[in-house]
C-alpha cells in the first residue's frame, strides 16, 4: 500500500515543467521513432542513453517510461495508413487497420488503436504498480543457486523464444556472455581476455554495446536498404489524409468490441510481458488469435474488424507493464527497452535486483507514474493533436534523419566517458551487430547475454563454492529446482511444441 | 568429391568467422589456467565453459550451413529489385568508412570540423549527389543542433580544434 501511495504522490512531479517537458518530449520522440518503419523506440532510447548522464536519474527514468509506452503504440500509425508496421508489435494491427484505411476509415482505426493502447497500457501499469511490491518481496526468498537458475532461465527462454533460429540466438547470447567476461574478474583481481589491449582491463561498458548493437548497426542496415526507403516514401505520399473529427470511436463500436476483450487482451499482454524475450509482437499476436477464436464472426477478421485492432493494441501496450516486473524485481530485463532502462540505473550506480523496490522506491515510483500518465493521458492527447500530421511527420527526409542519428550515436558513445576508445568499441560492436543481423542472428540475445553475464557467472561460482563444488546444489535447492522445471516447461512450449497457426495466413488462405 | 561453388561459399564466411572467434576465446581461456583449484572455481572456469559451448554451437551452425549449401539446388541469381542501384550494396561499407574516419578525426580536429564532413557524407550516402548546396546547409543545421544539444542543453564538453 505504501508503494501505491508513493506512486500516486509521484504524479506531483509531473507538475514540474522541466520533468513534464522531458516526459512529453520522450513520448513524442518514441511515437515518431516507432511510426517510421526501420526506426524503433529502442533506437530512440539507445541514442538518448548518453544524455541521461547529465540528467537527474528520476527524470531520465520517467522519460524512458514514456518512450517505451509511445514505442508500443506509435507503430500502429504506418501499420494503418500504409500497411507497413512501424514497429513489429503493430503487425496484427496492420491486418485490420489497413483494410479500414482503404475503406476511408483510417482515422477510426487509429482511434481504436489509441483506445486499445490506452486501456492496455493503463491496465498494465496499474497491475505493475499493485503486484511489483509483492513479487519483489517474494524475490527476496530466492537464494544463490536459485538466482543462478533464474538468470539461466531468463537467458534460455530468450533464446528459445527465437523459434526457427535457436542456434543463431544461442551463439549471439554466447557472444554477449563472452564480451561480459572481458576485464577484471569479480572475485580474483586478475584481468581476463583483454587480448593485450590495456583499455579493456576495466571491461566493456554497457554504453558502447547498446549504441553499437541498436544504433550503429541500424544505420548500416538502413544504408543497405535504400531502395526500400524510396519505395516507402512513395507509399507514404499515396496515403489518404486523416481528419481529426473521425478519431473518436463511436460508443456502439466500443460496445461491440466489449470490455471483456480489452481486459482479456491486456491480461494476455501483461503476462507475456513478464516473460523474457517475448515482447509486444508475441503479446499482440496471442491476443489477436484469442479475439479471432472467441469471435462470433471470425471471417470478418482480416477485413477491417476494429476488435482485432483493440485486442492487438491493448495487449502490446500492456506488455510494457509486464516487462518491468522481472527487471524491477530480479534485475532481469525481458526486452531491449527494459535492458536500456536497467542501463540507466547501472550508469547512476543503482544496483537492480530484489532490493531495488525496497531501497529505491522513490526512484521507481515516478517511473511507474510516468508509464501510467503516458498511457492514459499522452496516447489520446498525441493522437488528437498530432494525428492529422502523422503522415507528414513520418515522411521526414530520411537522409537528414540518418545523418542526425549517426551523429548522435557516435558522439553519444564519446560523451558517456569522454573516451575515444568507447567510440571505437561502439563502432566495432556496431559492425559485429550489423553482420549478425544481416545473417539472421537476433541481437537481443547478445545484449541480454552481456547484461546478465556477470551475475550468471557470479552466482554460479558462489553456489558451487557454498556447496563445496557439488553441482547437485542446483537440484537440491527448491527455488533453483523450481526455475529449472520452469525452464523445461517454457523450452517445451516455445521450442519443441508445434507453433500456433498464424491467423493472418489462415485468413488469407480462406 | 563434391565442390561448393565459390559464389555460394560466401554464406560460410560468417559462421567461419564466428567459429574462429570462439576458438580464439577458448584458447585464451585455457591460457588463464586450470578451471578448478582445490575444488574451487577459478576465473578461467566460466570462460572455458562458455568458449566450449560457443564453439559447439558455431560448429553446429557451420555444419548445418554446409549441408544446406549442398542440398540446395543451383538457383538463378536473384532478380534485382526495381530502383536498386548496383552501388547500393556497398553503402553500408561507405557508412563504416565514414564513421572510422570520423572517429579518428573527432579528437584531433574537434567536433565541428569533423562532424561537418561526416554528417554530409551520411546524407549523401542516404540520398544522391543532387542539390548539394541544400544538403550542405542541412548538414550545418544538424551539426549546430547537435552542438546545442550536447554542449548547451546537456553541458557535455566536446573536443575543439583549439582548447
Amino acid at each position: 500500500m505504501d508503494f501505491i501511495l508513493l506512486v500516486i504522490s509521484s504524479f506531483g512531479l509531473l507538475l514540474n515543467p522541466v520533468t513534464l517537458t522531458y516526459v512529453v518530449l520522450g513520448f513524442l520522440i518514441g511515437t515518431i521513432f516507432a511510426a517510421i518503419p526501420g526506426l524503433t523506440a529502442t533506437l530512440a532510447l539507445a541514442l538518448l542513453l548518453p544524455l541521461t548522464y547529465s540528467l537527474d536519474v528520476t527524470t531520465a527514468l520517467m522519460a524512458c517510461a514514456s518512450i517505451y509506452m509511445a514505442g508500443m503504440c506509435g507503430g500502429s500509425i504506418t501499420a494503418t495508413t500504409i500497411n507497413i508496421p512501424g514497429a513489429p508489435s503493430s503487425m496484427m494491427t496492420a491486418l485490420e487497420g489497413y483494410p479500414m484505411q482503404q475503406r476511408g476509415q483510417g482515422a477510426l482505426a487509429l482511434g481504436h488503436a489509441a483506445l486499445g493502447s490506452m486501456v492496455g497500457g493503463g491496465l498494465g501499469a496499474v497491475l505493475l504498480i499493485i503486484l511489483a511490491p509483492f513479487i519483489a518481496k517474494a524475490s527476496l526468498l530466492v537464494q544463490t543457486p536459485g538466482k543462478f537458475s533464474l538468470i539461466a532461465f531468463a537467458l534460455i527462454v530468450v533464446v528459445a523464444a527465437q523459434r526457427g533460429k535457436i542456434t543463431k540466438a544461442a551463439i549471439a547470447a554466447c557472444l554477449g556472455l563472452m564480451l561480459a567476461t572481458i576485464g577484471l574478474d569479480s572475485m580474483v583481481p586478475i584481468a581476463r581476455l583483454t587480448f593485450g589491449v590495456p583499455a579493456l582491463t576495466a571491461g566493456i561498458d554497457l554504453m558502447p554495446v547498446i549504441i553499437g548493437t541498436f544504433a550503429i548497426s541500424e544505420i548500416l542496415i538502413q544504408a543497405g536498404s535504400i531502395a526500400e526507403h524510396r519505395k516507402l516514401s512513395k507509399e507514404i505520399l499515396k496515403a489518404n489524409p486523416i481528419k481529426r473529427r473521425d478519431f473518436i470511436p463511436p460508443l456502439s463500436s466500443v460496445r461491440e468490441i466489449g470490455l471483456w476483450c480489452y481486459l482479456k487482451s491486456s491480461a494476455i499482454g501483461y503476462l507475456v510481458g513478464t516473460l523474457p524475450g517475448a515482447g509486444g509482437s508475441m503479446g499482440s499476436f496471442l491476443a489477436y488469435v484469442e479475439a479471432v477464436r472467441t469471435s462470433k464472426n471470425p471471417e470478418s477478421f482480416g477485413k477491417g474488424n476494429p476488435k482485432g485492432i483493440a485486442a492487438a493494441e491493448s495487449a502490446n501496450n500492456a506488455v510494457c507493464g509486464g516487462a518491468f516486473v522481472p527487471m524491477l524485481t530480479f534485475g532481469i530485463p525481458g526486452d531491449p527497452i527494459t535492458a536500456i532502462v536497467l542501463g540507466v540505473l547501472v550508469i547512476n550506480g543503482i544496483q537492480p535486483g530484489p532490493q531495488l523496490l525496497a531501497d529505491q522506491a522513490g526512484l521507481v515510483a515516478p517511473m511507474l507514474a510516468s508509464l501510467l500518465f503516458s498511457a492514459v493521458i499522452l496516447i489520446p492527447l498525441t493522437l488528437f493533436l498530432l494525428g492529422p500530421y502523422f503522415i507528414r511527420i513520418v515522411s521526414i527526409r530520411k537522409d537528414v534523419l540518418y545523418g542526425s542519428i549517426a551523429l548522435l550515436a557516435v558522439v553519444g558513445s564519446y560523451v558517456a566517458t569522454y573516451s575515444v576508445f568507447q567510440m571505437y568499441l561502439a563502432l566495432v560492436l556496431g559492425i559485429l551487430a550489423y553482420f549478425l543481423r544481416k545473417n539472421g542472428f537476433p541481437v537481443i540475445t547478445l545484449l541480454l547475454g552481456f547484461i546478465l553475464g556477470p551475475n550468471l557467472e557470479d552466482f554460479l561460482r558462489r553456489s558451487l563454492t557454498l556447496s563445496n563444488g557439488n553441482p547437485l546444489t542446483f537440484i537440491t535447492s527448491l527455488d533453483s529446482l523450481f526455475f529449472i522445471l520452469l525452464t523445461l516447461f517454457f523450452v517445451y512450449f516455445l521450442a519443441i511444441r508445434k507453433p500456433m497457426e498464424n491467423p493472418a495466413a489462415s485468413i488469407k488462405s480462406n | 568429391m563434391s565442390f561448393i561453388p565459390v559464389t555460394r561459399t560466401k554464406r560460410l564466411v560468417f559462421p567461419l568467422f564466428l567459429l574462429a572467434f570462439s576458438l580464439i576465446y577458448l584458447i585464451s581461456s585455457i591460457s588463464l589456467g586450470a578451471p578448478l583449484n582445490n575444488g574451487r572455481l577459478t576465473p578461467s572456469f566460466f570462460p572455458l565453459l562458455l568458449g566450449g559451448i560457443s564453439t559447439a554451437f558455431t560448429l553446429m551452425l557451420l555444419i548445418r550451413t554446409v549441408r544446406q549449401e549442398r542440398n540446395e539446388e543451383v538457383r538463378d541469381s536473384p532478380q534485382k529489385e526495381p530502383g536498386t542501384r548496383s552501388i547500393d550494396k556497398f553503402l553500408p561499407l561507405l557508412v563504416i568508412a565514414a564513421t572510422v574516419f570520423y572517429t579518428i578525426l573527432f579528437p584531433i580536429i574537434g567536433y565541428f570540423l569533423s562532424s561537418l564532413p561526416y554528417v554530409f557524407s551520411i546524407i549523401i550516402i542516404f540520398s544522391d549527389l543532387n542539390k548539394l548546396a541544400t544538403k550542405f546547409l542541412l548538414t550545418i543545421a544538424v551539426v549546430f543542433l547537435g552542438y546545442l544539444l550536447f554542449e548547451q542543453v546537456f553541458r557535455v564538453r566536446l573536443p575543439a580544434l583549439w582548447g
